[in-house]
């Protein structure tokens, strides 16, 4: 279903939320006609207000009207009711990355689709016949997941009842053996889990993908670089998938191609200085121009944005003569540091893309070094539901702290697989939890979880003490003393495993 | 930071770290000269088995005091 979007300010809409039945004019042409909803924005995120629409008409001015603006005015929507929703995210709506770009830049309207999904995981969702099972599993004091449920489901009706008891016997048995009692030391059992197998790891290891070579980094040092969260990985590349339909069009493939990498006017030609004429001469190189997809008329259209100077394109030899329309040594060489950087085409950070057809499926993945993530979303081509990047940072500010904890825990337990190790992965979410669940990604270490903690003795029993018992000292710190390492220094039972259980005087047992 | 819906505190069996305490809180009153309270076997010598036993048996007059949750300050 199409619906109408716009922005709007809050006096606006809270004339609107009032009039009831009333004639509003917009500033914005609508194309379609049949439209019968629209959803009002006060900030061009979250959309707060639904509106009836019942006739969309050409603007002319009448007593009536209730304006947008003063002027400039377009349409006049007839509004038959509004009501305030639950705010709805951008994100709700499917548009096209133009039609988003319009909403927040609160110009025009687009027209829309929502799109409803199903989520899976909704109690409502689930089938009665499994839900049943699940309850079942709830009287007898554990918790089935729904992945189980449904299995069991499958083979219920060759069970009988006494069978089927059993079975959840079995069940509870199995899932109880594996959950983790409260007060277990998770975190040193995780850090010895991961921290054994890292011994083993190979120092440096370089990875050559196809016949162009690209290295990413992997191993140790790859493993360190996500625990310590860096701003920038050491070698950021991004995997990016192609959309339905055209992930199979070599076209398509080259196109994104050229869509994506960055390619400067010294990468594909040289630039003579020509002190004496006062004149540059940009000579581009054939087979570069070729490798990276850039013809002539690219150049052209790229140097056509340097400003204050006269081309003088050479069709025959395939150079352009550059020459500033001022005449001093100072321009000629500003000039020239202007070629040198300019972008003919690409996105910034992408510096190489190699695509590479899936054998089975035929399935073209690009590759690339550098990486850019909310430029490449963007791309019309480009899956963004797919489509992914190992810069964890980069993750958190494009998609958010939920999107960084599962790349943090996917990305370590890659490197780990790579190497041939096994981890359970319960140890790697517990990493990934530690380092997201305060919203920003935080490192583990000095800078971030040890050196974070509340607790000053764990502090400065970690490093840096005198520091830390210094600036506590200062500021009259108060130790609650309820962490491991702070109960150890004072000489306590620690917090954890048996230390955590209070004894309680029962009495005898009443028979 | 702990926070278990009520139903779970009452039906959750003792974990191995309350079985254990209370087995070792007993094991020492036998062993400084507590009375026994079950019967045990000829040449069951050891507190430990004997506190074992009498936990199994659901006769020890100890229990635990659970609580929902930590002060917020332990990372």
């Amino acid at each position: 279903m199409k619906v109408l979007l716009w922005k709007d300010n809050r006096k606006n809409i809270a004339n609107i939320l009032r009039g009831g039945s009333l004639k509003y004019a917009v500033d914005f042409a609508i194309a379609t006609h049949d439209l019968t909803e629209g959803y009002v924005s006060p900030d061009g995120k979250n959309f707060s207000l639904k509106v009836k629409i019942t006739e969309i008409s050409k603007y002319s001015d009448s007593p009536d009207l209730v304006k947008k603006k003063k002027s400039d005015l377009k349409t006049i929507l007839t509004i038959e009711s509004a009501v305030e929703v639950n705010p709805k995210p951008l994100s709700d709506f499917k548009l096209s990355s133009k039609g988003k770009k319009e909403v927040t830049d609160h110009a025009t309207a687009e027209l829309l689709e929502i799109e409803g999904e199903h989520l899976k995981g909704l109690i409502e969702n689930i089938p009665a016949n499994v839900r049943k099972i699940m309850d079942t599993a709830k009287e007898m004091h554990f918790e089935l997941p729904l992945s189980v449920a449904e299995k069991v489901q499958e083979i219920r009706d060759g069970l009988t009842d006494s069978q089927f008891k059993r079975l959840m016997q079995r069940i509870k048995i199995d899932i109880d053996s594996k959950t983790i009692d409260p007060y277990e030391a998770v975190g040193i059992i995780a850090a010895q889990s991961i921290g054994e197998p890292g011994t083993q790891m190979t120092m440096r290891t370089f990875h050559f993908a196809g016949v162009r070579e690209m290295n990413v980094t992997l191993g140790l040092p790859r493993l360190i670089e996500i625990v310590d969260a860096r701003r920038i990985p050491t070698t950021p590349s991004m995997v990016i998938h192609l959309k339905k339909g055209v992930e199979r069009d070599q076209k398509v493939v080259t196109s994104v191609i050229k869509e994506l990498e960055n390619t400067t006017l010294l990468d594909v030609s040289e630039i003579i200085t020509d002190v004496e004429n006062q004149t540059l001469s940009v000579a581009p190189n054939k087979e570069r121009m070729q490798e990276r997809l850039v013809n002539f008329d690219d150049i052209l259209s790229a140097l056509d944005s340097v400003k204050q100077v006269t081309l003088k394109p050479d069709n025959s030899s395939q150079t352009v003569e550059v020459k500033p329309q001022q005449e001093s040594f100072r321009k000629l060489y500003l000039v020239q540091e202007q070629l040198k950087a300019l972008t003919i085409k690409g996105i910034p950070g992408i510096k190489r893309a190699i695509a590479r057809a899936d054998r089975e499926t035929g399935e073209y993945i690009l590759y690339t070094q550098g990486s850019n993530l909310k430029e490449v979303l963007q791309l019309e081509n480009v899956d963004p539901y797919t489509t992914y990047t190992n810069d964890i940072i980069e993750i958190a500010t494009v998609l958010g702290i939920e999107a960084a904890r599962e790349a943090v825990f996917q990305e370590s337990e890659r490197t780990l697989q790579e190497q041939g190790l096994e981890v359970d992965r319960r140890h790697l979410m517990l990493v990934a939890d530690m380092m997201s669940f305060t919203g920003t990604v935080r490192a583990v270490g000095r800078q971030g979880i040890s050196g974070r903690k509340s607790s000053v003795l764990a502090r400065a029993a970690f490093e840096i003490t005198t520091k830390h018992l210094l600036r506590a000292g200062l500021l009259g710190e108060i130790d609650f003393l309820s962490g491991v390492a702070e109960n150890i220094i004072v000489g306590q039972p620690v917090t954890l495993g048996t230390g955590s259980v209070n004894l309680v005087y029962r009495g005898p047992k009443k028979e | 930071m702990i926070y278990l819906p009520s139903a779970l505190l009452i039906f959750m069996p003792y974990t191995k770290f309350e079985k254990a305490r209370i087995i070792g809180a007993r094991a020492l009153q036998i062993s400084m000269g507590a009375p026994v309270i079950i019967d045990v076997p000829k040449g069951m010598i050891d507190p430990v088995d004997i506190a074992t036993l009498e936990f199994e048996n659901e006769v020890i007059p100890i229990t635990i005091k659970r609580s929902a949750g930590r002060s917020a300050d332990t990372e």
